[in-house]
């Protein structure tokens, strides 16, 4: 259970890498969502970084995919605290 | 889950909220510096992808992308003629007012090296940048000479440069359409659009100019909605060149 639970966050950050350099910008935001649903997948943000600083028109502008997906790590956690961890 | 455990967590959380931040505040500060690297890398990945892509295994799938994209090339430089020829006879009319186009400025063209579609932000990256000359601020326009402006250089890394299209999301441009100041607001896409006093004499292909950009072309209209209780119309605006099918900007000074 935790090995799948394990190749199913890896591929689901791979998904996403992938997602943020090729993909649609609907695969890597629905990999994050995912992620922070069940793990409060810290590499689920850097998906989101890696997203606005690869498309992000300028230096100031609001990184939505960043701020996101920290707030979607805080905002789920009292529900994997109370569904998911032990 | 006990307390301590919960901390632990909160804990964890905590250092990844500001690792995070940490990085993007160090980037903001450097000038971009990580930013540029990672064009970089997403410039490589594009490639890697396009050669995997073009294997064997995507053959007959290739073909008929291959031949879609042609048709559609061929699709956008017929559309890209038209706005040239309309955009030619308006200069000729407008002669006596003030707005002149400035076109066949000097610039450079560059090869389009990510997808318009990937990004979120409705930017694009090119293979050009500070060592070729390219700007920030600089125009890409697109399509056969005098070119369609479809965004604006908001990046330059030494050679490669973002360009943000002027049609991207919640992007405002003032722009004029039959001599009717607007402002249009982008929805990505390619699609922009702006609203319009319900008398306005504005018809489907028209020209779009935005005197911001030297009074060049950026796109045509392409559906006229009135409101039959409100005084104003609806303006959807267009670009007349895909941006899915070009494989080559030209940059020009604003």
């Amino acid at each position: 259970m935790f090995q799948t639970s394990k190749t199913l966050r890896t591929v689901f950050f791979i998904v996403g890498i992938f997602g943020a350099l090729a993909g649609p910008p609907w695969l890597p935001f629905a990999t994050i969502v995912l992620s922070m649903l069940r793990w409060g997948a810290w590499e689920a943000v850097l998906v989101g970084l890696l997203v606005d600083l690869l498309w992000l028109p300028s230096l100031f502008a609001f990184p939505v995919y960043t701020v996101t997906s920290l707030t979607l790590l805080w905002i789920f956690e009292p529900m994997r605290r109370q569904f998911f961890y032990l | 889950m006990n307390s301590f455990r919960q901390n632990k967590q909160t804990r964890k959380l905590s250092i990844v909220t500001l690792v995070t931040l940490a990085i993007f505040v160090t980037d903001v500060a450097s000038g971009g510096v990580l930013r540029g690297f990672i064009h970089t890398v997403g410039a490589g990945a594009e490639s890697v992808i396009a050669l995997f892509m073009q294997s064997d295994f995507f053959a007959s799938r290739n073909a008929l992308k291959s031949e879609n994209q042609s048709l559609k090339r061929e699709i956008a430089r017929l559309n890209t003629l038209i706005v040239e020829d309309s955009a030619l006879r308006a200069e000729n009319r407008a002669l006596r007012d003030i707005v002149r186009l400035a076109d066949r400025s000097v610039g450079i063209a560059a090869p389009v090296i990510t997808s318009a579609r990937r990004s979120p932000y409705g930017t694009f990256l090119i293979g050009a940048g500070a060592v070729d000359g390219v700007r920030v601020g600089d125009l890409v326009l697109a399509g056969a000479s005098p070119g369609v402006v479809v965004g604006e250089v908001t990046q330059i890394d030494a050679h490669r440069a973002l360009v943000q299209q002027i049609f991207a999301p919640n992007i405002s441009t003032e722009v004029l359409v039959s001599g009717v100041p607007l402002f249009l607001s982008g929805r990505g896409g390619g699609s922009a659009r702006a609203d319009a006093p319900r008398d306005a004499p504005i018809s489907v292909g028209d020209i779009v100019i935005a005197p911001s950009f030297g009074g060049r072309p950026i796109g045509v209209v392409a559906a006229v909605e009135k409101n039959v209780t409100g005084a104003s119309q609806t303006v959807h605006i267009t670009l007349p060149v895909n941006m899915a099918a070009t494989l080559f900007v030209y940059v020009s000074n604003k």
